[in-house]
């Protein structure tokens, strides 16, 4: 499977433009983090994906042919987890994933055994979805999402709710999935990127500000890095973000990233959260 | 294969919602509306028992239905179940599914509903009841009704996407079929066909039939319409045009609705049962409408004339061959040989032939009073033996539909008039001749003409009987068949055929109905004078369809309605204290008149109280003075002494304080007693003043041969014989004349 997504701009009809002149390609295998601050545009570039909207300009390819005449085929190997969605409350989990699977014309009581097994949902099997909790309805989500072992995943921040074991569980999951299909998550977890893609999009303000290998991002902010004891009252550095603060008995550890630090902070190794901050501020700079 | 699953699984899911099956349980109960005292009173039946709660259930259960399927379709939008559902589906397909699950789930409810009502219905309907009937009125009123109401709500909702202004305009539709003009347009109510009556002595399938007509227009319409809203399902999240306009891409959607559309157009445009008469009223120039033949010189006069009709019971259309001799004994030369006729615009002309030859016609579109023009053009001399041949449906004047149904062709029974059968000469004379007229019906059906039985018969071989009758005129008034019994009954010096619907048969015998007609006869004959209607000594009583509407009596024939034989009729306690007694008064109304008519509200004077008098004279002679006093004369005192003691009569002033209705009652409740009870008192005691019975007896001979009469004669259903009237002939005052709990025998 192959994705192409050429200079893609989407205005909503209310005149928001959600996305400029966004371009880039993916193939399977492949695990794309997708990470960006609030409002930046990833929900908006799923659902260009899962034809859920039209691009006012740009083109979508899926395997070299326009997306929308192949929405059928599209739909046939998609699993999408939206970001908010509901449930039939009056099903119980068996139900529902057989009222979905009916939908994906996916027949076998056996697949759905399989995502329950795969989502911890054995014991809820049979309860009402009503009686579910919050980090159980995402599961569900989740499950339904999975049914028919689809070749394309688009995640929509799938950990939301779920507890840090079942997190943590999740994204290996996933991490299994993208061996052999592609798996777009969008998230505001860094340490989910980190541990499993293989490849990072960071979108702000519409615009792609970087595509590539997290560990590329990390390279392209070593050195811009740095920490310092500051007293209170001191002020951040000119040029500086400050990425965290934290009490020391010397006053206040910070934390800051910037293209020149200061010569009284000492440089230190970047993490993928540091290069991520980096990338947006410069992002808004420009 | 996926679409059967996805309505499967549909099915399933609203099986589990509560919401389902609180509008299944409110859905069972809706036939109650139908019994409350809303709707009109009726005393035939099949209205009261399957009309009315049919019609209600299919009205209020098609708007629990229709919320219901508004609830569906918007929550998958209020909750965002749609995100899931639509990014693996075409988004039109589940809402497809769920309209087939609903359709289906309605379709079981209404079963169940009926299964539920059966027992109560058949139990009050006793030998009337009739399951086919039953069925049918759920199968065409009931279902459907409830299909369309999900259809056009759902539609209603796929269009505006707002759950308000859905519910806003399928209210104002729904309040459509409550406009005047669209209850009495038989098949503008969509929500429900109208159903003036029903009858339960002859199986009319009639209303059914043009009910589901209308049925048909109105799905298919409402169909369109779905599968149009189907295509204005949001897409890429774009409003209803763009998405309208994208949905129409995938042509079938289209395209079936237009086809839906234009079936119900052709449908509504070619209705068979209608004359098409596009003018809404009776024209007082029909009759003079061919009068272009009016003034024209007969040339060709017609003799042996021989008509035969073969009704088609289970299509409800009619085959008729005219044959005519055509002669000249004129001593004129035909100058135009063009002839014309008019007939029924529900038939086709098969052909016309003139000794064996056919012979060109048109017929025009024009369409009279039922009536349309044929043009056909003879050979000169044109002499010799005409034959026309015709099929179809008797179609009924447009403007007079729901209120008349004038011909009518069912299983069980067909009633025919002139005018929806024959055809008329309009430039050959045909008048002063007799005609001979071959009815070919199946063996089981007896014929009636002219309210008469007819027993002039000959059986086919094949299961049919001809049937023959020599009429005097070209005049026929009406003909009439179905499942018949005939009973011979001699009284007062007169042959009687007594004829009534068989499902009547056994009630008749428990009831001895039959004695009740000898009693009446033999007692009104002997103390008024013979029923007027009889003719050469002879008089055919006969039991007609509630459909029938019009007169009560013809030459040689009086007509008495069906529901005096309904099980609720004969137990009426104000009419007679048995059944036979209930038909005992119905019958003597034909002497006093106001048969079948409900009385005026506050007139106290009038056809009923002569006729409970009557029958308390005659009842009297049969069961002895004991009984007359118990059943009669007492249960009058009674009332009129209950009447007297009202509060609200003894004090009109908190009367009109009371809510309308209420007034409603007690007035109506009031002329009840006055006309069933005071007033035969009032006669009681001008017979104590008069002297006795035989000096009120001739005063009643007098009032009956002086007054009455020339009413009945007039076809005056009505007779309008004030109190006046009766204080001058009797020379009572009206304070001798009063009334009260103290009377005595
Ligand atoms: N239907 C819509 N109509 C108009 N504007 C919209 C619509 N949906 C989203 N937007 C706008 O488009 C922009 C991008 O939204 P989007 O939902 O793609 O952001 P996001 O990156 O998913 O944010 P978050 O992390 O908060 O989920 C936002 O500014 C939002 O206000
Ligand atoms: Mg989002
Ligand atoms: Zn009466």
């Amino acid at each position: 499977m192959k994705i192409d997504i050429e200079n893609i701009t989407m205005i909503y009809p209310s005149g928001k433009k959600a996305l400029s002149d966004v371009s880039f390609h993916a193939v399977s295998p492949g695990f794309i983090g997708i990470l960006g601050p609030n409002g930046a545009g990833k929900t908006t570039l799923m659902k260009l994906l899962i034809a859920g909207l039209i691009p006012t300009k740009g083109e979508i390819l899926l395997n070299d042919k326009p997306l929308l005449p192949q929405e059928k085929e599209l739909k046939a190997q998609l699993g999408y987890l939206p970001q908010s969605f509901g449930l039939f409350d009056e099903l119980k989990v068996t139900e529902f994933l057989d009222y979905m699977a009916a939908l994906k014309g996916i027949s076998g009581k056996d697949e759905i055994r399989r995502v329950l097994a795969c989502t911890g949902l054995e014991e809820q099997k049979k309860t009402p979805i009503r009686q579910l909790s919050g980090g159980q309805r995402q599961r569900v989500g989740i499950a339904q999402a999975l049914l028919g072992n689809p070749q394309l995943m688009i995640l929509d921040e799938p950990t939301v709710g779920l507890d840090p074991e079942e997190r943590v569980r999740f994204r290996n999951i996933f991490s299994e999935l993208a061996q052999d299909k592609i798996v777009l998550l969008s998230t505001h977890i860094i340490d989910d990127v980190q541990a499993v893609c293989s490849r990072v999009l960071i979108i702000d303000g519409g615009r792609i500000l970087f595509d590539g290998e997290p560990s590329a991002l990390v390279e392209k902010t070593e050195g811009k890095v740095g920490v310092y004891v500051a007293q209170t009252g001191d002020a951040v550095p000119e040029g500086c973000h400050v990425v965290s603060k934290v009490n020391v008995s010397e006053g206040v550890l910070c934390r800051i990233t910037g293209d020149h630090l200061p010569d009284y902070a000492e440089p230190v190794r970047p993490t993928l959260e540091d290069a991520y901050l980096c990338c947006i501020h410069k992002g808004a700079r420009t | 294969m996926k679409y059967s699953r996805l309505c499967f699984v549909e099915l399933r899911r609203l099986l589990r919602k509560k919401s389902f099956w609180i509008c299944v349980i409110l859905c069972c109960c809706t036939p109650l509306l139908g019994f409350l005292p809303l709707t009109f009173e009726d005393d035939i039946l099949s209205n009261k028992y399957i009309a009315n709660p049919v019609i209600a259930a299919t009205a209020a259960g098609g708007i629990i239905w229709a919320v219901f399927s508004l609830l569906e379709a918007s929550r998958v939008h209020r909750t965002g179940t749609d995100v899931l559902t639509d990014a693996v589906s075409a988004p039109a397909l589940l809402p497809a599914a769920r309209m087939t699950a609903q359709i289906i789930l309605v379709t079981c409810t209404a079963l169940v509903c009926a299964l539920i009502w059966m027992p109560y219905i058949a139990h009050k309907m006793e030998y009337l009841f009739s399951l086919k009937f039953y069925l049918a009125n759920i199968a065409v009123m009931l279902v459907p009704g409830w299909w369309l109401c999900m259809l056009i709500m759902e539609s209603l909702y796929q269009f505006t996407r707002k759950a308000e202004a859905a519910a806003l305009i399928f209210a104002l539709a729904v309040g459509c079929c409550f406009l005047p003009y669209v209850m009495l347009n038989y098949s503008l109510r969509w929500i429900c066909p109208t159903v003036v009556t029903y009858s339960d002595a002859f199986p009319t399938y009639w209303p059914l039939r043009v009910g589901l007509w209308a049925r048909i227009i109105w799905l298919s319409l409402g169909l369109a319409l779905y599968l149009l809203s189907l295509a204005a399902v949001r897409k890429y999240q774009r409003g209803m045009i763009v998405s309208f306009l994208r949905g129409c891409k995938q042509v079938c959607l289209p395209i079936s609705a237009a086809l839906l559309i234009a079936l119900a157009v052709v449908m509504g445009a070619y209705q068979p049962f209608i004359d098409h008469d596009p003018r809404s009223y009776l024209d007082e120039d029909d009759e003079f409408f061919w009068k272009e033949y009016i003034d024209q010189r007969l040339v060709i006069s017609a003799v042996n004339i021989r008509y035969t009709i073969a009704p088609h019971l289970t299509t409800g259309t009619v085959s008729g061959t005219a044959e005519y001799d055509l002669k000249n004994n004129s001593g004129y030369k035909v100058e135009n040989n063009e002839f014309s006729f008019v007939l029924n615009p529900g038939y086709t002309i098969e052909a016309i032939t003139l000794d064996e030859n056919p012979v060109p016609f048109e017929t025009l579109p024009t369409v009279v009073s039922e009536q349309r023009q044929t043009k056909f053009t003879l050979p000169q001399p044109c002499v010799g033996h005409l034959k026309i041949m015709y099929h179809g449906m008797p179609a009924q004047r447009r403007s007079m539909l729901p209120l008349l149904v004038m011909s009518t062709v069912d299983p069980d029974y067909v009633s025919l008039y002139r005018n929806s059968v024959m055809p008329e000469m309009l430039n050959i004379n045909v008048t002063s001749f007799g005609a001979d007229y071959s009815i070919i019906l199946p063996e089981d059906m007896q014929l009636l003409w002219e309210y008469k039985p007819v027993t002039d018969k000959e059986p086919t071989g094949d299961g049919k009987n001809i049937w023959h009758v020599k009429a005097d005129s070209d005049y026929i008034f009406n003909l009439q068949a179905g499942k018949f019994v005939t009973r011979k009954i001699e009284a007062g010096g007169v042959h009687i055929d007594f004829t009534y619907g068989d499902i009547y048969d056994s009630v008749v015998e428990e009831n001895d109905i039959c004695g009740a007609v000898k009693a009446v006869i033999d007692y009104c004959s002997e103390h008024y004078g013979p029923l007027i209607y009889t003719e050469d000594d002879t008089l055919s009583l006969l039991q007609t369809s509630a459909l029938i509407t019009g007169g009560w009596a013809f030459p040689g024939a009086a007509t008495w309605m069906e529901n005096i034989l309904t099980p609720e009729s004969l137990k009426d306690a104000e009419r007679g204290a048995s059944a036979k007694e209930v038909f005992i008064h119905e019958l003597i109304h034909h002497w006093w008149g106001g048969y079948g008519v409900s009385f005026e509200e506050e007139e106290i004077w009038g056809c009923e109280g002569m006729t409970v008098y009557s029958t308390y004279r005659l009842v009297k002679e049969l069961y002895g003075e004991e009984y007359a006093k118990k059943y009669y004369v007492e249960k009058w005192i009674d009332e009129v002494k209950q009447q007297d003691r009202n509060f609200y009569n003894r004090y009109p002033a908190f009367l009109e304080r009371l809510p309308k209705a209420m007034i409603k009652q007690i007035l109506e409740d009031n002329s009840g007693v006055n006309h069933y009870s005071r007033m035969p008192l009032m006669l009681l005691k001008a017979e104590q003043l008069l002297g006795g019975e035989a000096e009120m007896d001739a005063l009643l001979n007098r009032i009956y041969k002086e007054q009455v009469i020339d009413h009945l004669a007039d076809g005056e259903v009505l007779v309008d014989y004030s109190f006046e009237d009766f204080l001058r002939d009797s020379g009572l005052t009206e304070e001798e004349l009063h009334v009260d709990e103290n009377f005595a025998l």
